[in-house]
Formats: structure tokens, C-alpha cells, sequence
């Protein structure tokens, strides 16, 4: 009978691996061991930054983000130092009050800072944008959502069962990144209608909820698809009598059915539009009933037609059309998409951010 | 041997702050109710301001809000509350 190695049967005391749980610094995965020479590494990926810099504060125990700190968290994540400058930006992203991060990491909402990155450092650095593109199986993917995580852990100091309250919590959590497919996408890339040059490199944090994926095989144009898409996230999104959503939401089409939108001739900002228009509910239908004890209460609704948000007996599932983000992401194989709630938006909670990636390379 | 390892903490101290000292009563005293902005919170809040000054004496209700449930109080609410407050109930309804 085999009988285990006295090596697999100690636990070496000084294991950096084993000690780094023992901290509780983790988010429950192994992590690298931050080495000075790690470190030093990785401050040298972004050569223009002094190690002391402060990039901001983070809630909830408002530590500093220097640019030291977060590069001690960006080797703990598995980053390459070429990485650095997307970590950094998305720091800045989080560190921007109009983000909220204070709320967005102690709130019961399952929250996770997720990131959209567009421009040339997807390329450049191997951020995955096709099959599997939410997915696993990409280090850079993998390791830049999962040091945002980190740098809110250990310098926000947001931990479960302590300050963070997230009711389920969610995958997400752990890594959120959206590289854009800019090169199979039909329109410009999602940066450039935030204003940036497409030859520039941006990341933008969203205050989201876990991803719905939404499947159409037999819509064949943007009218078709698009009112598809739209009855399921007027139903799937927080709840299906949240009318209106108080939040922003992404939309990220894969390539065929952005295709098929942009061959009826539409942009973006069709698709924004048509969805603001035609996801709506009837008023009647938003009160507590045989369907469910939630909805609004006649008060309530009573606030929704002073401030205009019923019209002809209807209350519409998003704000605005501005509400709407619109990505491409995914293979080019598949009639599938994604929709991703956002949390509580604006004065309420949390408006998307995005910042300048500065890389030198 | 281990390896010297860079610390990733970036704030001071633990996240958990002991509780404040309870009150030995209520009688006479001035509380805070601050209304963190949920739905029906101020109903919610009404009753329990009949309530501790009905059932338990408290002298003086002093109410305040946050700007919503996402958002921390203002530093001049945190300060007042300090200043003229034996303790605050901070709540939520649905």
C-alpha cells in the first residue's frame, strides 16, 4: 500500500505562497509573491511613473493608491510588467469619485468594477477580444481585472465578511475585463464614441452586475434582432417590473449580430435609441400583483408621471439611450451576446469612467 | 528561507472599529436618525421616532439623510450628529 512523503506530509512554515493567505491578501487564489526584484519589474512598465506617485484614494478605508502599491498588487495578480499602464489607468478609473467606488465595494448589489479596454494595447499586450472573450484562459485578461480586485482588497480595504456586503457576490468578482474586438467589429471602436482617438488606448470601469448572455439564431435584421434582444433584457435585467432601470447597462454584441445590425445600415446609436424606444411597460403592469409582489406602488408611480418618465401609460426600461453602452466582443462564430446591469447610476450611485492609457512602448 | 516580500496593504490599521460605548438609557437624551434613502425609510423612521420618544423618553430627534443610499453623509451632517447627539440610528426600509 502506497503511504504519502514525508514532503507531502509537512507544511514548510516560511512558504511566501502559504504566508500571503495567512495575511488574508488574497482573494483566494494563490498569489504571487511580491519580491522586491517582482516589483521592481513591474514599476519598470511604466518608466514615466515615480514609485511614490499617488494616484488617488479608495473606499472604503480610503487608503493610497501609490503607484508602488498597486504595482506590489499587480505582481500578486500574475501580471507582466507590460501591463503595468492598464493597471494604473484602471486605478485612476476606480480612484475617480464619479466611479463611487466607496458604495460600489460595501453594497449588497454583487458589484464588480468591470473594465472595458480599447486601442492598441489590446494588441500589443495580448488581451484576448475573440472566442471566449469573458472568458478564461488569457493571462492578461485573467491578471488586470484581477488586480483591480486586489488594489480594492488591500488598499480600499473592501473584504468580504467585513466592509463588503455583496448579498451573492458574483464571478466577476474576481476578474471583469472586456477587451473591445475593434477589428471584427462593423463600427468605430467604443473609446472613440467616448471621445478618444483611435489611435490611443483607453480603459473604462462600469459599476456592473453579472453577465446575462442572450442567444438569437434567426433574426436577420436589426429590427428583428434588436427586438429580441431587447424583450429579454426588458425582462432579465435586476428584475422584470424594474421599470425604469435606475442604472447604466452594457450590451456587448459579438461580431454576427453586430454584423447583422450594421447590414440594416444602423450604428450604435441606432441601437441605443431603438432600445430606449421599444422596451417599455405598461404602467398597469409595473404594480405589485398575481405576477409577483414586486413593482411600484401607486405613489410611486405617481413620482414616475411627474417627472415625465410615463408617456402614453408606459414607463421604458432605460433611462436614456445614453444608458446603453454598446461593445463588440467574442468570436466571430456565434449568435450570442451579453447583457451586463449596471448598478444604481449618477447622483444615485456610480456613472462609467474612463481613462487615457499612457504607454510608452 | 523566506523571501522578503513587499507589503500590498495600502490603508492603516484593521478594517473593524470597535463599537462606540452603548448608552446606559435613552431617557432625556438627544438622538440622530439618519435616513440612508431607501424606499419608505422615513415611515420607517417616523415610527421609530414615536417610539423612542414615547416608549423611552428621548428628550430630542435630531433628522438627517444622506444624499442616497450609495452616497456617505456630508461631513457637516457627521459633524452635527457629533456635536449635539448622545447617539444616531442609522436606517433602512424597503
Amino acid at each position: 500500500m502506497a503511504t504519502a512523503s514525508a514532503a507531502t506530509q509537512t507544511m514548510p512554515v516560511d512558504d511566501p505562497i502559504e504566508q500571503l493567505y495567512e495575511r488574508g491578501v488574497t482573494d483566494g487564489f494563490p498569489v504571487v509573491p511580491p519580491t522586491r526584484e517582482r516589483v521592481e519589474r513591474m514599476l519598470a512598465g511604466a518608466p514615466d511613473c515615480a514609485r511614490d506617485e499617488l494616484i488617488g484614494t479608495l473606499g472604503p478605508c480610503y487608503g493610497e493608491a501609490t503607484v508602488e502599491k498597486i504595482a506590489i498588487n499587480a505582481v500578486m495578480a500574475g501580471c507582466k510588467p507590460e501591463y503595468f499602464p492598464v493597471v494604473l489607468a484602471g486605478v485612476e478609473a476606480l480612484c475617480d469619485e464619479r466611479l463611487c467606488a466607496h458604495g460600489l465595494n460595501v453594497t449588497l448589489f454583487s458589484a464588480a468594477p468591470w473594465a472595458i479596454i480599447n486601442g492598441p494595447v489590446r494588441l500589443q499586450i495580448g488581451l484576448n477580444c475573440g472566442h471566449n472573450a469573458l472568458g478564461h484562459g488569457f493571462r492578461a485578461n485573467a491578471t488586470i481585472g484581477r488586480a483591480l480586485r486586489l488594489v480594492v482588497m488591500n488598499i480600499g480595504g473592501a473584504r468580504p465578511h467585513e466592509l463588503t456586503k455583496a448579498t451573492m457576490g458574483q464571478p466577476g468578482q474576481y476578474s471583469a475585463l472586456i477587451a473591445e474586438n475593434e477589428e471584427d467589429s462593423p463600427w468605430e471602436p467604443f473609446h472613440v464614441e467616448r471621445g478618444f482617438r483611435e489611435d490611443e488606448s483607453a480603459i473604462t470601469l462600469f459599476a456592473g452586475g453579472s453577465p446575462q448572455q442572450i442567444s438569437d439564431f434567426q433574426s436577420r435584421n436589426a429590427e428583428q434582432l434588436l427586438a429580441s434582444i431587447g424583450f429579454t433584457m426588458g425582462g432579465g435585467l435586476w428584475n422584470y417590473k424594474n421599470y425604469p432601470l435606475f442604472g447604466d447597462t452594457i450590451l456587448v454584441l459579438s461580431p454576427e449580430h453586430a454584423h447583422t445590425i450594421a447590414a440594416s445600415g444602423w450604428s450604435q446609436k441606432d441601437v441605443r435609441q431603438f432600445l430606449y424606444d421599444t422596451v417599455k411597460k405598461s404602467v398597469d403592469d409595473l404594480k405589485p400583483g398575481k405576477d409577483g409582489g414586486e413593482g411600484f406602488g401607486a405613489n410611486i408611480l405617481r413620482t414616475f408621471e411627474k417627472s415625465g418618465l410615463v408617456v402614453d401609460g408606459y414607463v421604458r426600461k432605460f433611462r436614456s439611450p445614453d444608458s446603453l453602452l454598446v461593445v463588440v466582443a467574442g468570436g466571430t462564430a456565434g449568435r450570442f451576446s451579453v447583457a451586463i446591469p449596471g448598478w444604481v447610476a449618477d447622483d444615485l450611485g456610480s456613472t462609467p469612467v474612463t481613462k487615457r492609457i499612457q504607454v510608452s512602448y | 528561507m523566506a523571501e522578503e516580500m513587499l507589503n500590498p496593504i495600502g490603508y492603516g490599521g484593521k478594517a473593524e472599529k470597535p463599537l462606540a460605548p452603548r448608552l446606559s438609557s435613552l431617557r432625556g437624551k438627544t438622538i440622530a436618525l439618519l435616513d440612508i434613502g431607501f424606499p419608505n425609510s422615513n415611515v420607517f423612521l417616523d415610527r421609530i421616532e414615536t417610539l423612542l420618544k414615547d416608549r423611552y423618553g428621548v428628550a430630542t430627534i435630531v433628522r438627517h439623510a444622506k444624499p442616497s443610499p450609495t452616497r456617505m453623509a456630508k461631513p457637516e451632517v457627521r459633524q452635527d450628529i457629533l456635536s449635539r447627539c448622545h447617539g444616531v440610528v442609522e436606517a433602512v426600509s424597503s
